[in-house]
């Protein structure tokens, strides 16, 4: 190797077996469970540490002079084996870019280099009165550009997004230059910041990114209701997000987790505070304290966890909804008001539940290593589909994993067209066995509509089923790939394996008409592609329903001319799409409400096909709207001043009808005040 | 050494590793207490050599932020000293340096500065030395029986008398040597117009800043690379903002990184 190119350039390299055996693994618990047995994946041949845009460029060259593939590494804590060893590969290693750069107090983002720690980057902006509102639960231990590469959602996102809503810029190198997206993307040239985000490693090296940053807030509102089934507490999280409340913290516990994982059970013990421990208490700390009768506790539950999980369906019904907002006092008062009819079918609990998640919110990852010590595994898989699919989705996986772990779930992001659902589960045996739960899992979700993953991204885990998603429009990303990386070098297989299949599978919707269907429930429409918007609306009109934002032209047209840096948007939410390539063939790319299969492919193959169908967010055409009182103090825009994406705020049905009245407005708008969208970004 | 002790790091995914001086300020993967505990795991599980598990062990300075930021509170220092005792070797010291000149105190000298003339100065009576780079011992603590029998040298060449000391590790040792000491930083006046700077223990002041250096053992010792990494991190930090550490190693290993650092020895000479 020649490495003294490297120090001649002045970057800090190793391949002291020390640094090459710790950029071996990611997260990946099947890396655990190897590990556990005494295997590891390969080690590397280098590792190097790059200071700027301009290292990373030398080191892709000398990778390329040396002909050894690529893995950017940032905190290493994907849970998919994304971030892999790779024999003989070259890590560059981001976290000596770790600065923020500027902050911009005026456009409120923040310049951030790729390698800094999430946790770092709110440490840095907090004394500034800035947040990222990004807040997963791996801040402590994960980078900014991780959250680029894997698409990353926080505990915040029903109200502020995930990361890519937050994301306004980026700047990656690749083996044949640099690559500027969003907002830096060149005058002329395609933004391919919706494929840069979910490309796993796979397109470029992400350097440093320009993110929308949000206020700290005044005051939280937290509390906890139980609702009497899991059914009636989703459909008050549904009828949340339709409305425009958007919480900041919504999250929902199943019956299950409600019982096990329990932020209620362990606000009511806080709440009880300290006590000397009983008899029961100081026995099972002496059983749990023998290692051996630990495991073997644990082994009886494990090797019938499909019994174990009939028995836990009885433990009842009641579950734990998780609500909070945040902001000005006036904001918070008024958006409380608003959201508690809503909230009518469940019983309040006060502020425990959610003031005690809200202080423990990171801490779910400390239970990980005892069970792997105890014999068993855990891991997590989410998912996500529109509201109107969930039941199914819920039951077909919970069954599907059931059947050789033990399961529990939360539902944690939601959207007003759907939700998804986070099953953690326990189980025994070796990688045989875990594959064996992660195929049944995978393909559960798919024959429920649902996408394979919602954020935690593909990795080697799920690449099969992510290019299952991509389908037909994998030839486009693999174009774009040898145009930017030649010798396929970045992060070999990842996120889509090399060898696999090309078939898509489009869905049977009727498509007469400019509207095709109707989901009444998630409030989505199948429109025709080629139609005129205005007859898609009076067709929706006919039906009783109206576009929530209406495009202000055709809609290829308007999806096409869209600013660098909006192509995802989520309050113009085009998610399905039904696309008729060159060739003849028909793919559907999109999952509602979202998915983090890899790159989003939409944009990218929209430019190259024919748009059949598009599946655009609706509302009762009678409903309510409050969406105006620019600068009041309770206006729609100082009670949701960050709408994601910087669209104009909107509220529906009877919430819009009370923050109407708090905000003075004498009567609610219809649906027809509604501003159209243009292209440019602003509402019109 | 406890294999078994570390194996909740060993699958723990990393969640204290923003706390962690040596992995922030070096980036590297290898630093991070998840990967330093596991070392010691996997070489009892045969997957790497012992030497290697004992310098993997070594990456580390000791701080305890990574215990103080962890939720189930492992005891990582303690740990890691156990395990390099048991995979590395005995580190080879001269023996203790001879106390030189007399006076009911001596100075310590860690470095190539003399100032016990000027704490003879600044007492009004003869102050005698101990030119010491070693810290009476400290690259020797993850070894009881050489630490103690060191100690026992020390103790012998003292006499009884009070050791007035620089460093935090000189501090350290002497308590576990049972020798009466000073800090020299609590007979001078620190500076109001500079930031102090607190890492190894020494106490957070209102305003300060508390980060480790990197200069602890055994960092410094085995890893004396990754010691400058992490010195050079803190030193950018810091930038042109001029500093007071209370610890003439760590300020000697700043000013080394570019760092305007004062040290109680600078202030010592300064006003003598």
């Amino acid at each position: 190797m020649n490495t003294p190119a490297l120090t001649a350039a002045g970057i800090a390299w190793s391949a002291d077996p020390l640094d090459l055996d710790a950029a071996r693994r990611d997260l990946w618990p099947r890396d655990s469970l190897r590990l556990r047995a005494g295997e590891r994946p390969p080690a590397p041949a280098l590792v190097a540490w790059p200071c700027s845009r301009a290292d990373v460029a030398l080191l892709l060259r000398w990778a390329e002079e040396e002909g050894r593939p690529v893995v950017p590494y940032g905190a290493g804590s994907g849970v998919c084996g994304g971030a892999q060893g790779v024999e003989g590969a070259l890590v560059i290693d981001l976290k000596r870019m770790r600065r923020l750069l500027q902050v911009d107090a005026a456009a409120g983002t923040a310049h951030v280099e790729a390698g800094m720690l999430g946790q770092h980057l709110e440490d840095a902006l907090a004394p500034l009165g800035w947040k990222t509102a990004h807040s997963p639960s791996s801040i402590h231990c994960s980078t900014v550009g991780g959250y680029v590469a894997a698409r990353s959602a926080g505990q915040f996102s029903s109200r502020f997004g995930v990361f890519e809503d937050m994301l306004l810029a980026a700047h990656a190198e690749t083996p044949t230059g640099p690559m500027d997206t969003g907002l830096w993307t060149p005058q002329g040239s395609e933004d391919l910041q919706a494929v840069l985000l979910g490309s796993e490693g796979g397109l470029g090296v992400i350097t440093d990114v320009l993110v929308k940053l949000a206020p700290l807030p005044h005051r939280w509102w937290l509390r906890g209701f139980a609702f009497p089934s899991l059914e009636a507490a989703w459909s008050a999280m549904r009828q949340l997000m339709q409305s425009g409340l958007w919480p900041s913290a919504l999250r929902l516990y199943d019956p299950v987790d409600t019982r096990v994982g329990g932020p209620a059970n362990a606000a009511r013990k806080a709440a009880r505070g300290p006590s000397e421990p009983g008899v029961w208490d100081r026995l099972r700390t002496a059983v749990l304290g023998i290692p051996g009768l630990r495991r073997r506790l644990l082994e009886i539950p494990l090797s019938l966890p499909g019994f174990v999980n009939r028995m836990a369906n009885r433990l009842g019904d009641e579950v734990l909804l998780i609500i909070g907002f945040e902001g000005e006092d006036a904001t918070v008062e008024a958006l409380v008001e608003a959201a508690l009819p809503l909230l009518a079918a469940g019983r309040d609990l006060g502020a425990g539940p959610g003031e005690h998640w809200f202080a423990h919110r990171h801490d779910v990852s400390y239970k990980l290593a005892p069970l792997f010590i105890a014999g068993a595994w855990a891991d997590t898989m989410e998912v996500a589909t529109t509201w109107s699919r969930l039941p199914a989705l819920y039951a077909g996986v919970r069954a599907a994993l059931g059947e050789g772990a033990l399961v529990m779930a939360h539902l944690s992001h939601a959207y007003p067209e759907g939700c998804s659902i986070y099953f953690s589960f326990v189980g025994s045996g070796d990688t045989a066995a875990y594959d064996a739960v992660w195929r049944k899992g995978l393909a559960a979700a798919r024959a429920a509509g649902g996408t394979v993953t919602h954020h935690h991204g593909v990795g080697q885990l799920k690449g099969a089923a992510a290019a299952g998603e991509a389908g037909a429009a994998l030839p486009f990303w693999r174009g774009l790939q040898r145009q930017l990386d030649p010798q396929l070098r970045l992060n070999p297989g990842r996120p889509f394996p090399a060898d696999a299949a090309v078939r898509s599978e489009v869905p049977p919707i009727s498509s007469a008409g400019p509207v095709w269907s109707i989901d009444a429930e998630s409030q989505l429409a199948w429109v025709s592609g080629a139609a005129a918007v205005t007859a898609i609306a009076a067709e929706l009109a006919a039906q009783g329903w109206a576009l929530r934002q209406r495009p202000d032209r055709p809609i290829r047209e308007f999806l096409l001319a869209l600013r660098p840096g909006a192509l995802l948007r989520p309050e113009l939410a085009a998610l399905g799409m039904i696309l008729r390539l060159p060739g003849g063939e028909r793919l559907r790319l999109g999952h509602a409400p979202r998915s983090a299969a890899g790159p989003d492919l939409r944009w990218l193959t929209l430019r190259r096909a024919e748009l059949e169908a598009v599946e655009l967010p609706v509302i009762p055409l009678g409903a309510p709207v409050f969406s105006g009182l620019d600068g009041g103090e309770l206006g729609a825009e100082r009670l949701r001043p960050l709408a994601r994406g910087g669209g104009r705020a909107w509220f529906v049905g009877p919430a819009a009808e009370r923050l109407a009245t708090l905000a003075g407005d004498p009567r609610p708008g219809s649906v027809l005040d509604l501003p159209c969208l243009d292209p440019r970004g602003s509402a019109s | 050494m406890k294999p078994a002790e570390h194996e909740l790091c060993v699958y723990c995914p990393r969640l204290c590793r923003h706390v962690c001086p040596v992995a922030v300020g070096s980036g590297r993967e290898a630093a991070t207490p998840t990967a330093v505990m596991s070392g010691p795991w996997l070489s009892a599980a045969g997957l790497i050599s012992d030497e290697q598990g004992g310098r993997a062990a070594a990456l580390c300075t000791g701080c305890g932020a990574c215990t103080a930021h962890c939720k189930i509170q492992r005891p990582v220092v303690a740990l890691l000293a156990e395990a390099r005792a048991a995979l590395l070797p005995v580190p080879r010291l001269p023996p203790p340096p001879a106390v030189e000149g007399e006076g009911a105190w001596i100075a310590v000298e860690p470095d190539d500065r003399a100032w016990s003339g000027a704490l003879a100065a600044l007492r009004g009576e003869a102050v005698a030395r101990l030119r010491d780079p070693d810290d009476l011992g400290a690259p020797l603590a993850d070894h009881p029986e050489a630490f103690a029998q060191y100690g026992a040298q020390v103790r012998a060449r003292v006499g009884g008398r009070t050791l007035v000391v620089a460093t935090r590790a000189a501090a350290r040792a002497a308590t576990a040597h049972g020798i009466a000491h000073l800090t020299l930083d609590s007979l001078v006046q620190p500076p109001v117009d500079r930031l102090a700077l607190a890492g190894c223990g020494a106490p957070l002041v209102e305003g300060g800043l508390l980060r480790c250096c990197g200069a602890g053992e055994p960092l410094r010792r085995h890893h004396p690379a990754v010691a400058d990494e992490v010195g050079a991190a803190v030193a950018s930090e810091l930038g042109p903002k001029a500093a007071y550490a209370s610890d003439a190693r760590c300020a000697g290993h700043l000013r080394r990184a570019g760092a305007d650092l004062l040290d109680p020895i600078d202030l010592l000479l300064s006003r003598a």
